[in-house]
C-alpha cells in the first residue's frame, strides 16, 4: 500500500521537526502561520511535498479546518468515510480525524445511533471486525503505530483493563495538584494532543470519550476485530514500554498486580 | 367567538406552552423561531419562518436510551425489552437482577443525559436489567409505585432501586413528606439507592476539595434523602465546568453499580447460599477488648443472630452451643483460657496475593511500607482473624494500627489504613467473598478512615476498604450522629439497637446509711435528737466524700435548727440526685428486649418531661399541682437545699415510680414480659375506676391528681411501653440480608424522642438545617443563664469573658440544636428561620434585652459536627463575625474586645481576628488524647496538649466557605488563653463523663490555664440536661457523681458482671476515662481512685472474678492503677502499689502461659 510506505518515509521527518522546531509549532493552525513565517519549517514541508496527501497541506492558504478536503464546506462536516478519515489522517490532521472516526463508529452502529447521536456500548458488536480493522489500520499507518484502538487495546490489557489507569497511561486524564495522588479528566479539545510528539503518549488516540462510562470504549475494545492483532504486538511493546513518560508512581503499580483482574461477573 | 388574530395569538400561546414544557433543545429552537417569525415585523412581513411542532415528552414514564418512544406503561416497557436484539446473554437471563433507576425528566429532555447513559450502560453490561423512571414533578412517590410494582401481584418488578436525582423521593429540595416516602418505599420493600451528581461544585473542584460535596448539596441531598431511608450517597456524576453539563465519574459509575447490583443479589440468593462476613471491632487494640461495641454485649448478641439466623434457614455449620465457646472459638483458638493468647487465623495471606486483589496497595506504603508489616501479620502473611461457621465468618477488624505511637496521633492528619486493615477487607470481599457484611454494634474504624467527609472518590479509603460489599451495621440508637458518618462514609445500612434499660443508680455503702439518718432526722428533728443525728449525718457525708458537694460545718459544732434543716436538705438533695440518676444496667444483647419491669425507670424519665406540642403533662407537675406547687419552684427550692422541697421532690418521684410500676405490673404476665399492651390498655382505659395509676395514688398524698391529664399520659406512656418492648432488631437484620427496605427512623434519646423507637431502624440524624429549633433555644437559655449565675457566684460576681467549649453532633441532633443555640445566647444573637423553617440567618439581640454583656466564646466542634452541621458552624462564624463588628463598649462585648486584641497582636483585619469556630481538618476526627489515653502511650501532660492543638485548631470562615477548614493555630490559641471557664452538655444518662473517651478528649481545661498569661486554670462546668430539671455543675462534681453513680456503685459493676468478659472491660474502660480526666482537667480526686481500688483490687472476691472472667482486660486495670499512681493522680499507700505489681505479674504470667 503506498500510504504504507509514505509513513515509513514521513515519519522520521515529523520526530526532526518536533525536536527542532518547538513544541507549539506543530498545531494544525500553527503549522498553516508557519508556512508563511518561519522559513525552516517551509523548508520541511516542501521537503515531504514528496508525498501527494501532503501537498495539500502546505499549499493550503486558507485557514479552513479541514485542508485536505477543500471540497467540503467548513461548517457542515462531511460525510465520514473510511476515505475521509483515510485523508485527513495522511494529511496528519489528527483533530479531524477524530472527529471522523467517531461519526464513523455512529454510522456503523446503525440507524438508531445515528438518531441518537452516540452509540449504545451493546450496538458495537453489530459494527463489523473488518470496519474496524480499517479505521484502526489508518489510525496506525498514519502514527507510526502509535495511535489506534489495536494500541489502545494493547495498553489497556497492560493496565489489566482497569480505566483509569488506561486513561492516565493514555493522557486522557491530568493529575491534579493536590495532596493525594488523583487524576482529572482533560477537556476536550483543548487539553488533548493533535499531533504526534515525543510526550504524545502512545494510544492517545482516537478519543472515545467516559463521558457516558466506559463501557462503549470497553466493548469496542473487546470486539473480535482487535483479538488476534494482540500477539503481534507483544514484542514491539517491550521495546517501547521504557519510553512512557507517564508519572512513576503510574508506572509502579502496575508491576504489584499483574494478575488482577476486577471481577465483576454476577 | 374570537377575532381571527386573537385566535391566533392563543394557538402560539399554547404551542409556546408546549415548547416551553417540552424544554428540549429542539423545541426550544423552533419556540423562538415562530415568536420571531411571529412577532417580529420584518420577519412576519418575509412571511414568517418555519418551524416543527412541538415535540411532547410524557410528564412521567419510563425511558430508555435505546427505546422507539417512552413508556406509559411498564408491561409495553418490559415487552419492548424482551424483544431487544443487542441484549447479551447475562441480560437474557430470567435471574437477571432487575434495577429500578428514577431519573430527572428535564435531564432526559434537555439531552443533558450522559450520565445516566453511563449508569444504564454500566449495569447491562455487568448483566442487570433496568426500568429507568423519570418524572416530571417533584414527587417520585407516585411513579415509583406506578411502574416499580406489579398492580396485580403487589410485588416489586425490581430487585434494588437507584434515585439518580439525589433528592428526596417526595418534595425534592423544597418541601419533603417523609413519611408519603417511606410509604411508598415499604410497598416497594428493596434496596433504595440515592446517588447524587455533582450540582454546585465542577468534577475538579470536587476533587480538590477535602471536604467532598459541598455543603449545601449535603444538607439537600445526603441528608434528606436519608430520612426517606436512601442508602449510598455515592457521586457518579461530575460537572463540565464549560458546558454545565453533567457526565460520568466511570470510576464512580462503576462502584455504583456494582453496590446496586450486590444488594439486588439479596434479594435473589436463597438464604442458604448467602454468605455473611460479622465484623466486630477491638478498640483499643488488646485482646481484652476484642467484640467492643457501646452498650451491647457483642458475642452473646452475635450468638442470639447466628440462633435465629439458622432457624431461618442460613448455613451456620459447627456453630458451638454457647455463646461462651464462641468467644473461646474465636479469641482463644480453642486453648485454655490463659494459654493461648492468639486469635484465631481463620487465613494466612501471602504478600503476593494480597498485592494482586488489592488495587490500592501500594498507596499504603507511604505510611506503612512493603507489606506484610508487623501489624496483623507473621512476618511473611497477612493474618486475617476470625472463624468460619458454615457460610458465615466472623472476623476481628484490626485497628488504626498506629493507636501506640504518639508521633502519629500527633501528625496523622491523613494516615492511611495499614497493610493489614486492607488485608482484612480484600479478604472478606474476595476470598470469603461476603455477600454482606456485617459490622456489630457502635462501632469500629473503617468509616473514620482518610477520605473525603462526604462523597467519596476513587482515592478515599472508606470506599475502597468497602469495595462492593453491602454493609450492614448494627448501630447504637442514641447515636445518629457517627451512625451518619458509618453511612455516609461506609455505605452503611444502619440497624438501629436498644441501649441497655436504664434503672436509678439506688444508694449503697455510707450512702445508704445517710439517706437512712436523713429520714430518722425528719420524725426527730424536734425531739432534741435532732443536733445528734445531724452530726453523724455530717461525719457519715465527710466519709462518703461529700465534703466537697456540700459545704459541712465542723463536727459538734453548735447549728441552729433552721442551719440543720439547711445542711441535711443539701445532703439530702445531693443523695436524691445520686439515687435518682439513670444508668444503663448491664449491657444490651441483639434479641432481647427488655423485661417490663426494666422498663419502668425509662418511662418515669419520659414521664417527667413536658411535651407542650402535644398537650402532654409530665408527671412530676400533675403532682406537684395536686398539693398547690409548681414544679418548676420545686426543683429550684430543692436545689436550694431547703429540706421540705426535697423531701416534696422526692415523694413526687417516689409517687411517680409507685403509679407507673403498677401500671406496668397491669400490662405484664407472670414471667415479667409484658404482653399485649394495647388491649389491656384499651381495657384500662374503658373503665376509669379501675386504673391502676388512680388506685396507686390514691393511697398517697397526691390522691386529687387531674384524672384527664393522667389519662392522657399514661396513654402516651402505654404507646412508649410498646415500642420498648418491641423486638425488631433481628427482624431488620433479615430483611436487610433479604434484601429489602429498612425502615428509616431518627436516632436519640428514647427519653426525649420516643419516635427513636422501636429499635430495628436505618437510623437517620436530622435535616441539618432545622436547627436550632424555637424549644432548644428555650432550653439553651435557661443552662446558659445558670451557668453565667454559676461563674458570676464562684468568681467574685463577674461573668466569664470568654467560654470555651464543645459541639457534639449526636448532643445537637438530640437536643434539636440545644448546645449550637447556647452559642448564639452567649453572644447574643437569636437565629432567624426561614417559611420553609430553615436557620440560616441570625439577628443580635439588643444588649437592653440581653441585660449583660456578650460572653465571648471558643467553640471547638467535633468532627462528626462538622461533618453533619457545616452549615451551622457557617452560621456561627458570621455570627461571631457579626457581634465583633457591632459598635459596642468593649466591657459589654467581649466578643469585640478580644477580637480588637487579636487583630492587633496578629495584624490581621477585625473580621479574621474573630475567628471562633474550630474543629479539625477534614476527614479527620478527635484530638487523639484520647487514643494516647486508652493506650497509655503518652510522656506527658504537654505531649497531650499539643495533640489537641495540633489537631482542632482548623477554623472555618464563614468568608471562604467552600475552602473548608484552614488551620489557624495562633488564632487558637489567643482565644483559648482568654477562656475564664470551659464548658460541655451532657445530653444523655447513659453516655456520661467516664463512659466514653469523648469528652475528655476534648476537654481543653489544662491546656487553657497553660495559655493563659495569669497562669490560673480556668473554672469548668458541665450541664446536664439529662432530666426535667437541667442543672450546671462544676466538671468536678460532675466527676464525683459519675464515680459514684457508676464505677463505684455495686449497682452498676454487678450489672456489668453479669454480661461476663465484656462486663470486665466496661469496669476497666470507666477506671481508663478517670485517668484522661485526670489528665486533661485535674479534677478527678483522690478518693476516686482509692475507692475504685478498694473495690476492685483489695476485695479478692471481686479480684478473682475480674481476672477469671476477663484476664487482658484485667490487665489492664490493674495497669490503670499503677498508670494513675505513676503520674502523679493519685496518692496511695506503697501497700497499695506493691499488691498491684504483684498483680501484675502474676496476671502477665498467666496470660503469656507460664504456670508458676
Amino acid at each position: 500500500m503506498a500510504n504504507a510506505s509514505l509513513q515509513s518515509l514521513l515519519l522520521p521527518q515529523h520526530h526532526s521537526f518536533v525536536n527542532t522546531g518547538g513544541s507549539h509549532e506543530s498545531s494544525p493552525s500553527a503549522l498553516l502561520k508557519l508556512s508563511t513565517n518561519n522559513s525552516g519549517s517551509i523548508s520541511f514541508r516542501l521537503y515531504s511535498n514528496t508525498s501527494p496527501s501532503v501537498t495539500t497541506t502546505s499549499t493550503a492558504n486558507s485557514s479552513a479546518p479541514t485542508p485536505v478536503t477543500p471540497a467540503a464546506a467548513a461548517d457542515s462536516p462531511p460525510t465520514p468515510s473510511i476515505d475521509l478519515l483515510g485523508r485527513q489522517l495522511a494529511a496528519g490532521d489528527y483533530r479531524q480525524a477524530d472527529e471522523t472516526t467517531r461519526a464513523l463508529l455512529i454510522e456503523l452502529a446503525g440507524e438508531s445511533a445515528r438518531r441518537r447521536g452516540y452509540v449504545f456500548f451493546s450496538e458495537v458488536q453489530f459494527i463489523s471486525a473488518e470496519d474496524l480493522q480499517a479505521i484502526d489500520k489508518l489510525w496506525k499507518e498514519h502514527s507510526n503505530g502509535k495511535f489506534g484502538y489495536s494500541v489502545q487495546r494493547r495498553l489497556w490489557e497492560k493496565s489489566r483493563r482497569d480505566f483509569t489507569r488506561f486513561f492516565i497511561k493514555v493522557g486522557w486524564m491530568k493529575k491534579l495538584d493536590t495532596e493525594i495522588e488523583q487524576y482529572n479528566y482533560r477537556a476536550f479539545p483543548d487539553e488533548f494532543m493533535w499531533e504526534i510528539k515525543d510526550d504524545t503518549p502512545e494510544g492517545h488516540l482516537p478519543l472515545t470519550n467516559a463521558l457516558r462510562g466506559t463501557q462503549l470504549l470497553g466493548n469496542i475494545l473487546t470486539h473480535p476485530a482487535f483479538e488476534e492483532s494482540q500477539e503481534d504486538e507483544a514484542t514491539a511493546e517491550s521495546a517501547t514500554s521504557g519510553q512512557s513518560t507517564d508519572d512513576n508512581k503510574g508506572k509502579e503499580r502496575p508491576k504489584f498486580m499483574r494478575d488482577f483482574k476486577p471481577n465483576y461477573s454476577f | 367567538y374570537l377575532p381571527s388574530d386573537k385566535a391566533q395569538d392563543a394557538r402560539l400561546y399554547i404551542l409556546s406552552l408546549q415548547f416551553w414544557l417540552g424544554g428540549s433543545p429542539d423545541n426550544l429552537q423552533n419556540f423562538l423561531k415562530m415568536i420571531a417569525g411571529s412577532y417580529v415585523p420584518a420577519l412576519k412581513a418575509a412571511g414568517g419562518i418555519k418551524y416543527d411542532d412541538p415535540v411532547l415528552y410524557l410528564d412521567a414514564g419510563i425511558w430508555h436510551p435505546l427505546a422507539p418512544t417512552m413508556y406509559e406503561d411498564v408491561k409495553e416497557y418490559l415487552n419492548w425489552y424482551g424483544t431487544r436484539r443487542d441484549a447479551n446473554d447475562k441480560l437474557k437471563d430470567p435471574d437477571a437482577p432487575v434495577i429500578g433507576l428514577v431519573l430527572q425528566r428535564s435531564h432526559i429532555v434537555t439531552g443533558d443525559d450522559g450520565h445516566y447513559v453511563a449508569v444504564i450502560m454500566e449495569l447491562e453490561a455487568m448483566g442487570a436489567k433496568v426500568i429507568p423512571i423519570f418524572a416530571g414533578g417533584l414527587d417520585f412517590s407516585g411513579p415509583v409505585q406506578r411502574y416499580l410494582v406489579d398492580p396485580i401481584t403487589g410485588k416489586p418488578f425490581v430487585n434494588a432501586v437507584v434515585s439518580l436525582t439525589g433528592f428526596a423521593l417526595v418534595g425534592g429540595p423544597a418541601r419533603q413528606d417523609h413519611p408519603k416516602a417511606i410509604a411508598a418505599l415499604q410497598k416497594l420493600d428493596v434496596p433504595y439507592i440515592v446517588a447524587l451528581p455533582l450540582v454546585f461544585q465542577t468534577t475538579e473542584e470536587w476533587l480538590n476539595s477535602t471536604l467532598g460535596l459541598h455543603p449545601i448539596q449535603v444538607a439537600l441531598q445526603v441528608a434528606l434523602p436519608e430520612l426517606d431511608g436512601g442508602m449510598e450517597p455515592i457521586v457518579f456524576a461530575g460537572r463540565d465546568p464549560r458546558t454545565g453539563k453533567s457526565h460520568a465519574l466511570h470510576k464512580r459509575v462503576e462502584q455504583l453499580c456494582t453496590r446496586a447490583i450486590r444488594w439486588a443479589k439479596l434479594k435473589r440468593k436463597t438464604k442458604e447460599e448467602k454468605k455473611l462476613a460479622i465484623t466486630v471491632f477491638s478498640f483499643p487494640p488488646d485482646k481484652g477488648n476484642v467484640g467492643t461495641a457501646a452498650y451491647l454485649n457483642v458475642f452473646s448478641s452475635i450468638y442470639s443472630v447466628l440462633s435465629d439466623l439458622k432457624k431461618d434457614g442460613y448455613n451456620v455449620e459447627g456453630l458451638p452451643d454457647t455463646p461462651e465457646a464462641l468467644i473461646e472459638e474465636v479469641i482463644h483458638d480453642k486453648e485454655a483460657q490463659f494459654n493461648s493468647p492468639n486469635l484465631n487465623v481463620a487465613y494466612r495471606m501471602n504478600v503476593r496475593e494480597y498485592q494482586s486483589l488489592t488495587s490500592y496497595a501500594s498507596l499504603l506504603e507511604e505510611n506503612w511500607g512493603k507489606p506484610p508489616g508487623n501489624l496483623n501479620s507473621d512476618g511473611e502473611n497477612l493474618l486475617v482473624y476470625g472463624k468460619q461457621y458454615g457460610n458465615v465468618f466472623i472476623g476481628v477488624q484490626p485497628t488504626f494500627g498506629y493507636e501506640g505511637d504518639p508521633m502519629r496521633l500527633l501528625f496523622s492528619k491523613s494516615a492511611s489504613p495499614h497493610h493489614g486493615f486492607a488485608a482484612y477487607y480484600t479478604f472478606v470481599e474476595k476470598i470469603f467473598q461476603a455477600d454482606a457484611v456485617l459490622h456489630f454494634g457502635t462501632h469500629g474504624s473503617l468509616e473514620f478512615m482518610p477520605g473525603k467527609q462526604v462523597g467519596m472518590s476513587d482515592t478515599c479509603y472508606p470506599d475502597s476498604l468497602i469495595g462492593n460489599i453491602p454493609n450492614i451495621y448494627y448501630y447504637a440508637a442514641n447515636n445518629p450522629s457517627e451512625a451518619t458518618v458509618a453511612k455516609r462514609r461506609s455505605y452503611a445500612n444502619t440497624i438501629s439497637y436498644l441501649t441497655p434499660p436504664a434503672e436509678n443508680a439506688g444508694l449503697y455503702k455510707g450512702l445508704k446509711q445517710l439517706s437512712e439518718l436523713i429520714s430518722s432526722y425528719q420524725s426527730l428533728k424536734d425531739t432534741g435528737r435532732g443536733p445528734q443525728i445531724v452530726s453523724s449525718i455530717i461525719s457519715t457525708a465527710k466519709q462518703c466524700n461529700l465534703d466537697k458537694d456540700v459545704p459541712l460545718p465542723e463536727e459538734g459544732e453548735e447549728l441552729p435548727p433552721k442551719e440543720r434543716d439547711l445542711i441535711v436538705g443539701k445532703v439530702y438533695a445531693k443523695i436524691m440526685e445520686i439515687e435518682s440518676r439513670l444508668l444503663p444496667c448491664g449491657l444490651h444483647v441483639i434479641g432481647e428486649p427488655p423485661s417490663a419491669i426494666e422498663a419502668v425507670a425509662t418511662l418515669v424519665n419520659i414521664a417527667a418531661l413536658d411535651r407542650p406540642e402535644e398537650g402532654i403533662s409530665s408527671l412530676p407537675s400533675i403532682l406537684a399541682a395536686t398539693v398547690g406547687r409548681d414544679i418548676e419552684d420545686v426543683y429550684r427550692g430543692s436545689d436550694k437545699g431547703i429540706l421540705a422541697d426535697v423531701e416534696l421532690l422526692r415523694q413526687i418521684t417516689e409517687a411517680s415510680r409507685g403509679a407507673i410500676t403498677s401500671f406496668v405490673e397491669k400490662t405484664t404476665n407472670s414471667k415479667g414480659q409484658v404482653v399485649n399492651v394495647t388491649n389491656n390498655l384499651s381495657n384500662i382505659l374503658g373503665f376509669g375506676l379501675s386504673e391502676p395509676w388512680v388506685q396507686y395514688l390514691s393511697t398517697t398524698k397526691f390522691i386529687r391528681a387531674d384524672r384527664e391529664k393522667l389519662r392522657v399520659l399514661f396513654g402516651f406512656l402505654g404507646e412508649c411501653l410498646k415500642l420498648i418492648v418491641q423486638d425488631n432488631e433481628l427482624g431488620s437484620l433479615k430483611l436487610a440480608l433479604e434484601g429489602s427496605y429498612v425502615e428509616p427512623g431518627p436516632g436519640g434519646d428514647p427519653i426525649r424522642n420516643p419516635k427513636v423507637l422501636p429499635t430495628g431502624k436505618n437510623i437517620h440524624a436530622l435535616d441539618p438545617q432545622s436547627i436550632p429549633t424555637a424549644a432548644a433555644l428555650k432550653s439553651a437559655k435557661i443552662v446558659v443563664d445558670r451557668l453565667l449565675e454559676r461563674q458570676k457566684a464562684d468568681n467574685g460576681g463577674k461573668y466569664p469573658e470568654t467560654v470555651a467549649l464543645v459541639l457534639w453532633g449526636t448532643d445537637n441532633i438530640k437536643t434539636y440544636g440545644e448546645s449550637l443555640a447556647q452559642v448564639l445566647w452567649m453572644i447574643g444573637v437569636r437565629p432567624v428561620a426561614d417559611t420553609f423553617g430553615r436557620v440560616n440567618r441570625v439577628e443580635p439581640v439588643s444588649l437592653e434585652e440581653l441585660g449583660r454583656p456578650r460572653i465571648d466564646v471558643v467553640v471547638n466542634c467535633s468532627g462528626v459536627f462538622r461533618d453533619l452541621f457545616i452549615n451551622q458552624m457557617n452560621l456561627l462564624d458570621r455570627a461571631v463575625k457579626m457581634v465583633a463588628e457591632l459598635d459596642e463598649p468593649v466591657e459589654m462585648n467581649y466578643v469585640r474586645k478580644h477580637a480588637q486584641e487579636q487583630a492587633e497582636e496578629l495584624g490581621v483585619p477585625l473580621r479574621e481576628a474573630a475567628t471562633r469556630v474550630f474543629s479539625n481538618a477534614s476527614g479527620s476526627y478527635s484530638s487523639n488524647v484520647n487514643l494516647a489515653v486508652e493506650n497509655a502511650s503518652w510522656t506527658d501532660e504537654k505531649q497531650l496538649q499539643d495533640m489537641y492543638l495540633s489537631r482542632k485548631s482548623f477554623a472555618f470562615d464563614s468568608d471562604a466557605p467552600g475552602a473548608g477548614m484552614k488551620e489557624k493555630r495562633k488564632a487558637f490559641e489567643l482565644a483559648l488563653a482568654t477562656a475564664d471557664a470551659t464548658f460541655q452538655n451532657l445530653d444523655s444518662s447513659e453516655i456520661s463523663l467516664t463512659d466514653v473517651s469523648h469528652y475528655f478528649d476534648s476537654d481543653p481545661t489544662k491546656l487553657v490555664q497553660g495559655l493563659r498569661k495569669d497562669g490560673r486554670a480556668p473554672a469548668s462546668y458541665i450541664a446536664d440536661t439529662t432530666t426535667a430539671n437541667a442543672q450546671v455543675r462544676t466538671l468536678s462534681e460532675t466527676v464525683r457523681l459519675d464515680a459514684r453513680t457508676k464505677l463505684l456503685n455495686p449497682k452498676w459493676y454487678e450489672g456489668m458482671m453479669k454480661s461476663g468478659y465484656e462486663g470486665v472491660r466496661e469496669i476497666e474502660k470507666r477506671l481508663t476515662n478517670t485517668v484522661g480526666w485526670s489528665a486533661t482537667s485535674g479534677q478527678v480526686d483522690n478518693w476516686v481512685y482509692e475507692e475504685a481500688n478498694s473495690t476492685f483490687i483489695e476485695d479478692e472476691a471481686m479480684r478473682k472474678r475480674l481476672m477469671e472472667t476477663n484476664p487482658n482486660s484485667f490487665r489492664k486495670l490493674v495497669q490503670t492503677f499503677l498508670e494513675a499512681s505513676g503520674r502523679g493522680y493519685w496518692e496511695t499507700s506503697e501497700e497499695n502499689l506493691e499488691k498491684l505489681r504483684e498483680l501484675y505479674s502474676e496476671v502477665e504470667d498467666k496470660i503469656e502461659g507460664i504456670d508458676r
